[in-house]
C-alpha cells in the first residue's frame, strides 16, 4: 500500500504515465480554454509554455501538441500546425490522433504522398481508423489511383454507420472515373437521396446517365444542377454541349447565347456556336467565327486549337 | 415520372438551401470531357488506331502497370501492343486479356523463385562448378499460370516482343507461335540468366537491340503511339555486383536507344522511377504506383493530343 501511495505520489510530482504534474496541466487546461474561447494566440504563446517548459522532452504531452497545432490552423498558419504535429509525432511517433492531423494537413496541402505515409502509420497502428481510410481514399482519388481509392471507399463504408452524403459522392465519382455508369449512378443517387441541395451531386449523376446513354436524363440532372448553381458557367456550357451532341441544335445554340449574354468573351460558347452553326449549314457564319476563335483564343489552348483545326 | 419527382423536391427545397461553393470546372475541362466522350465511343475503324510501346527496365518496367491503369481508365482504346523485357511480360499479360486489377497482383506474387529454378544452392553449385548461370524457365511457368499456354494469335489486342541472337546479334521479333516462351526470351537479362534457346537461336533480353519498341508498334499499323518509359536512374543506385554492373552497361544503353526512339513517338509517358534496382522485385508495387501518378499528371496533355489527331473523326461537319 505504501510502495502505491509512493509511486502514485512521484507520478504527480514528475509527470506520471507521460502526463505533466497536476500543477502544470492546470496551464494545459486554460490553454484549452482559451482555444476554446476563440483566443488562439493567446493558446499558442500558453502552449508554447506548457511545452517547452518541460526538459525532458518524452513527458511533453500529445495532446499539447495537438492543441498548438489546432490553435495554429485557427491562426492561419499551417506550416506551424504542421511543425508542431511533426515535433509531437518524433516523440509518440504512433500517436494516431496527430498521425490524422498530420496526414489531414499535408493532404490540405497538396502533399498527397507525405499524407499517405501518414495514414499508413495510422493505419498500421489502428486499421479500422474511418478517417485514416477515407483520408487515403481521398489521396489516391488525387493519385488517379481509383482502384485503389475504391478499395479504401469500400473499407470506410464497411466500417460506417451512417456515411455523410459527400462520402458517397466521392465515392461515385471514383466509379464515374473509371467509367463504371452504373455503380456510379447508384452511390450518386443514394448521395442525393441524403442531399439533393449540392450541385456537384446532380452534375455527377448526369455525366453517369450519359455514359450510360441516357441524354435526355442526364440533361434533366444537369438542368436540376444550374437551378442549383445558376452562375456555374461549367454546367451550361455541358448541357450546351450534350445538346449539340443529341441533335438539338436550336436549343444548344439558345443556352450558348445566355452564357454569352453573360460572359460575351467566352470561347467555348463561341465554339459552340460554331458547331451548331455547320450543323445548321451556315458555313460562312461558322467558319467566320471559327477563324475569329484561331486567331483570338488563349494560345495553346484547346479551344483554340480546335477552332483553328476546323476552320482549315 | 420519378425525375419530375426527383426535381419537385429539389425546387421545394432550394427555398431555404444556399447552394454550396464549389470549384468550377474550366472551358477547356468542359470541352475535354466532352469530346473525349465523344471519341471513345467511336468505332475502331473509325478512329486513329492507337498503339502503345512499353520500355525495358526491370523492376522500373512495372510502371507500366500503373501507365495501364490511367488510360484504361479513362478509355484510351489501346489497339497494338509492343514490348520489351519487363515491357514485354506487362505488355502480353494485357493483350491477353489480364485486367489490371490482375497485373497489380502479380507485383505480390512474381520472385526470383518464379523467374528461376536456380536461386538454391543447387544453382550456386551449377554457377560455381558448371559455370552455368541460373535459367529463367521458371518464367514461362509463372506466365502460363497467369493467362493459359496460349499463342500470340489468341491474344485479344495485336501484340509483339523483341529478343536478341547473342550468336548473330539480331532483333528477333516475335509476333506469332507460343507467348511465354517468346516473353521469357524477352525479359532474360545478359548475364544474369542463360541464353534461352528457341527456333534455333540463343536469345536474351530484347533490351540489347530495342528498349523502347516505338518503331514495332508502327509496323503493326499503329496511327498514333504512346511510349510508356522507365529510363535508367543513375544516380540513386551504385552497381555492387557484377550483375549490376552489366544491368548497369545495359541501362547506359538503354537510355540512349530511348531518347532516340522516343521521339518517333506521339506521346511520351516518361515514368521517373527513382532508387528502384532492376532486380528488386520487392519494389514492383512501388514502382506501379509511380506509373500511375506520372500517366494522371500527363493524362489531360495527352487527351488533348489524341483529340486534337483524331479531330476530323470526332466532328464531321
Amino acid at each position: 500500500m505504501v510502495c502505491i501511495s509512493t509511486i502514485l505520489l512521484a507520478g504527480c510530482s514528475s509527470g506520471f504515465l507521460g502526463l505533466a504534474p497536476l500543477g502544470d496541466r492546470k496551464e494545459y487546461v486554460q490553454a484549452k480554454s482559451a482555444y476554446e474561447a476563440g483566443n488562439y494566440q493567446s493558446a499558442v504563446t500558453q502552449l508554447t509554455d506548457y511545452i517547452y517548459k518541460t526538459k525532458n522532452v518524452t513527458r511533453r504531452e500529445a495532446r499539447a501538441y495537438r492543441l498548438l497545432g489546432r490553435s495554429y490552423e485557427q491562426l492561419n498558419q499551417p506550416s506551424r500546425a504542421l511543425e508542431a504535429y511533426l515535433e509531437a509525432l518524433e516523440f509518440h511517433p504512433k500517436n494516431v490522433p496527430l498521425l490524422l492531423e498530420a496526414g489531414r494537413l499535408y493532404q490540405e496541402s497538396g502533399l498527397t504522398a507525405r499524407s499517405i505515409e501518414m495514414y499508413e502509420r495510422a493505419l498500421a497502428e489502428d486499421p479500422a481508423n474511418t478517417q485514416a481510410l477515407a483520408g487515403q481514399a481521398a489521396n489516391y482519388s488525387t493519385l488517379g489511383f481509383y482502384s485503389k481509392a475504391r478499395a479504401f471507399y469500400d473499407q470506410f463504408f464497411a466500417l460506417t454507420a451512417e456515411v455523410l452524403p459527400e462520402y458517397r459522392a466521392r465515392y461515385a465519382n471514383t466509379f464515374l472515373r473509371q467509367r463504371d455508369y452504373e455503380q456510379a449512378f447508384i452511390h450518386i443517387t443514394l448521395a442525393l437521396a441524403q442531399d439533393p441541395t449540392e450541385e456537384d451531386f446532380w452534375r455527377i449523376s448526369a455525366e453517369a446517365r450519359r455514359g450510360l446513354h441516357m441524354p435526355q436524363a442526364a440533361l434533366a440532372d444537369l438542368d436540376a444542377a444550374i437551378l442549383l448553381a445558376p452562375s456555374r458557367t461549367d454546367f451550361k456550357t455541358q448541357k450546351a454541349l450534350w445538346l449539340y451532341e443529341i441533335g438539338e441544335y436550336k436549343s444548344s445554340l439558345q443556352t450558348a447565347a445566355e452564357i454569352l449574354a453573360q460572359k460575351p468573351d467566352n470561347e467555348l460558347a463561341r465554339l459552340i456556336q460554331a458547331l451548331n452553326w455547320q450543323k445548321q449549314g451556315k458555313t460562312k457564319a461558322a467558319q467566320k467565327q471559327l477563324a475569329q476563335l484561331a486567331a483570338g483564343a488563349t494560345p495553346n489552348s484547346l479551344i483554340g486549337q480546335v477552332a483553328q483545326q476546323l476552320s482549315r | 415520372m420519378r425525375h419530375t419527382l426527383r426535381l419537385l423536391l429539389l425546387m421545394l427545397l432550394l427555398a431555404h438551401t444556399p447552394a454550396a461553393a464549389l470549384s468550377e470546372r474550366t472551358d477547356e475541362e468542359v470541352l475535354r470531357n466532352f469530346l473525349w466522350q465523344e471519341f471513345i465511343e467511336l468505332p475502331a475503324d473509325a478512329r486513329p488506331t492507337i498503339g502503345l510501346a512499353l520500355s525495358a527496365g526491370g523492376v522500373r518496367g512495372f510502371a507500366h502497370v500503373g501507365t495501364l491503369e490511367v488510360l484504361t481508365n479513362a478509355g484510351v482504346p489501346i489497339d497494338r501492343v509492343s514490348g520489351t523485357s519487363m515491357g514485354a511480360v506487362i505488355g502480353a499479360l494485357y493483350a491477353g486479356g489480364l485486367p489490371t486489377e490482375k497485373l497489380w497482383e502479380i507485383s505480390s506474387h512474381l520472385s526470383m523463385r518464379n523467374i528461376s529454378p536456380d536461386f538454391n544452392v543447387m544453382g550456386l553449385w551449377r554457377f560455381l562448378f558448371a559455370k552455368k548461370l541460373p535459367s529463367s524457365a521458371n518464367l514461362a511457368d509463372f506466365f502460363n499460370k497467369q493467362l493459359g499456354d496460349i499463342q500470340f494469335e489468341d491474344l485479344k489486342i495485336p501484340f509483339t516482343c523483341a529478343a536478341m541472337d547473342v550468336k548473330t546479334g539480331e532483333r528477333v521479333l516475335f509476333n506469332s507461335g507460343p507467348l511465354a516462351i517468346a516473353v521469357r526470351a524477352s525479359m532474360n537479362l545478359p548475364g544474369v540468366f542463360e541464353p534461352v534457346e528457341y527456333r534455333h537461336r540463343l536469345l536474351v533480353d530484347g533490351a540489347v537491340v530495342d528498349y523502347l519498341p516505338v518503331e514495332s508498334v508502327k509496323k503493326m499499323g499503329a496511327d498514333y503511339i504512346i511510349a510508356s518509359i522507365t529510363p535508367p536512374d543513375f544516380f540513386s543506385t551504385t552497381p555492387k555486383t557484377v550483375a549490376a554492373y552489366l544491368l548497369r552497361v545495359g541501362d547506359v544503353r538503354g537510355a540512349a536507344m530511348i531518347e532516340e526512339a522516343a521521339q518517333k513517338a506521339d506521346f511520351v509517358l516518361t515514368n521517373r522511377v527513382v532508387d528502384v534496382g532492376t532486380l528488386e522485385l520487392d519494389k514492383l508495387h512501388k514502382a506501379g504506383e509511380i506509373g500511375v501518378v506520372e500517366a494522371h499528371q500527363h493524362l489531360e496533355e495527352l487527351q488533348d493530343s489524341i483529340l486534337l489527331f483524331a479531330l476530323d473523326d470526332i466532328i464531321k461537319p
